[in-house]
């Protein structure tokens, strides 16, 4: 079976490139292969096997399964590239994901947060494809409803060793689909709100006031409604949702999941605000 | 284009988003609003003003009674089956949408909008609504 090794993120990945649709025999020389290159570069992490537009038989499913499974037991990650949207939609909807991770391209591999990082602590990546989206909507959002200009930073974990700006208003929004649950959260600090609902409403706001504080779940709700689409299209098959608003003069939301929080800074007129998105699979 | 005068029905269960669609409708020229937080209320609004409602601009996920019940409760009834019925909604999905107009809907504009958005769909209701 010929294989290329690539380099993503800095991280090697090696793609095991079809010429035909995976049937059982190929994939149980993949899996020789992949023993083999775990036993003479144990470094490598990253697997992928690249069908490109070929379909996927459903049969498929379990010897990919024990196949990530095994991988993931060793610490390393199996990704299927794969164009058709169906297929990514069977495995996410088969909630295989977190052992065979559909991409479309490559660029859809985790990076490295570096969070976490303390010796023997439990390692959690980004998954971008996930929250690129969210990104997205934070900037079109702002831009189309409020005419601001949204800057994001690197996303991390979050951790006591990272503080993030005091919050004065929140969104919440708990999402689901069939293979994993959630919540994500938008946190302004006050003067990082009234910017944007001033923006929004055109008219100047120097309080809080309560025909506006559901403004912060609106805009959530805008956000997810525009991560939404894509993330479907990709097959996660998400759900309707209504906001929430959380008030306070410090905010602290506890999202429970041990998989971590994933925090989504911006800055918008050089004020501050982040974004909370956490996930935890269905059992 | 729908006269100066007419009067808007705005449903939302956000009061914030209420005030942007009202925000929006008064930058196009008009001032008469009435306001409800779901699909329940703003039936009694409607069948309670004493000047006709011209147009209903309705979110589409609320609690209680959501905005496409409302679609299809306006539908199915004699007195205001032809009102325009615009749904401001973040759900932009294919499906969504042909649910929403396999109900009747005569408009559909995702958030976030910007003015042309709610500029043309008004347009294009009121060339349904003069037949």
């Amino acid at each position: 079976m010929a294989y290329a090794t690539q380099t993503f993120h800095e991280k090697a990945v090696v793609v095991f490139n079809l010429e035909s649709e995976l049937s059982a025999e190929e994939l149980s020389s993949i899996s020789k292969e992949i023993v083999s290159i775990c036993q003479s570069a144990p470094a490598i992490e990253f697997f992928a096997i690249n069908i490109a537009s070929r379909s996927l038989e459903f049969k498929m499913l379990r010897p990919l399964t024990l196949l990530g499974t095994e991988l993931k037991s060793k610490k390393k990650k199996l990704f299927l590239l794969a164009e058709s949207k169906s297929i990514h939609h069977m495995i996410i909807s088969e909630g295989l994901s977190g052992v065979i991770q559909p991409v479309f391209s490559l660029d859809e591999l985790p990076a490295p947060t570096g969070a976490s990082a303390s010796a023997g602590a439990r390692k959690t990546t980004i998954d971008v494809g996930f929250i690129n989206p969210f990104i997205d909507g934070v900037i079109h959002v702002f831009k189309v409803q409020g005419n601001l200009e949204c800057v994001p930073g690197k996303p991390f974990l979050k951790s006591a060793e990272k503080p993030l700006p005091d919050t004065d208003i929140a969104g919440v929004i708990g999402i689901s689909s069939p293979s994993f649950r959630g919540t994500i959260s938008i946190c302004f600090p006050e003067k990082t709100f009234l910017l944007l609902i001033s923006s929004m409403l055109r008219e100047t706001y120097t309080e809080i006031t309560k025909d506006v504080e559901d403004g912060a779940g609106e805009t959530l709700n805008m956000i997810f409604g525009y991560a939404k689409k894509i993330l479907n299209e990709k097959g996660y098959a998400l759900d309707k949702a209504i906001p929430t608003v959380v008030r306070g003069k410090i905010v602290s939301l506890n999202h429970l999941s041990p998989q971590g929080t994933i925090v989504l800074p911006f800055t918008v007129n050089g004020l501050d605000f982040y974004m909370e998105i956490c996930t935890e699979r269905r059992i | 284009m729908f006269a100066a005068d007419t009067r808007f029905l705005i449903v939302d269960d956000m009061m914030a988003m209420r005030r942007l669609m009202i925000r929006a409708l008064k930058e196009l020229g008009y001032s008469d609003f009435l306001e409800a937080a779901d699909g329940a209320q703003a039936w009694e609004a409607l069948i309670s003003s004493k000047i006709s409602v011209g147009v209903i601009l309705a979110d589409w996920i609320m609690p209680n009674s959501n905005g496409l019940d409302l679609l299809k409760r306006i539908r199915s009834s004699e007195r205001f089956q032809d009102l325009p019925f615009i749904l401001v909604t973040v759900e932009s999905n294919a499906e969504q949408v042909a649910k929403a107009k396999k109900a009747g809907v005569t408009g559909y504009i995702v958030k976030p909008f910007d003015l042309e958005a709610i500029k043309a769909n008004l347009a294009t209701a009121y060339k349904k609504a003069a037949g």
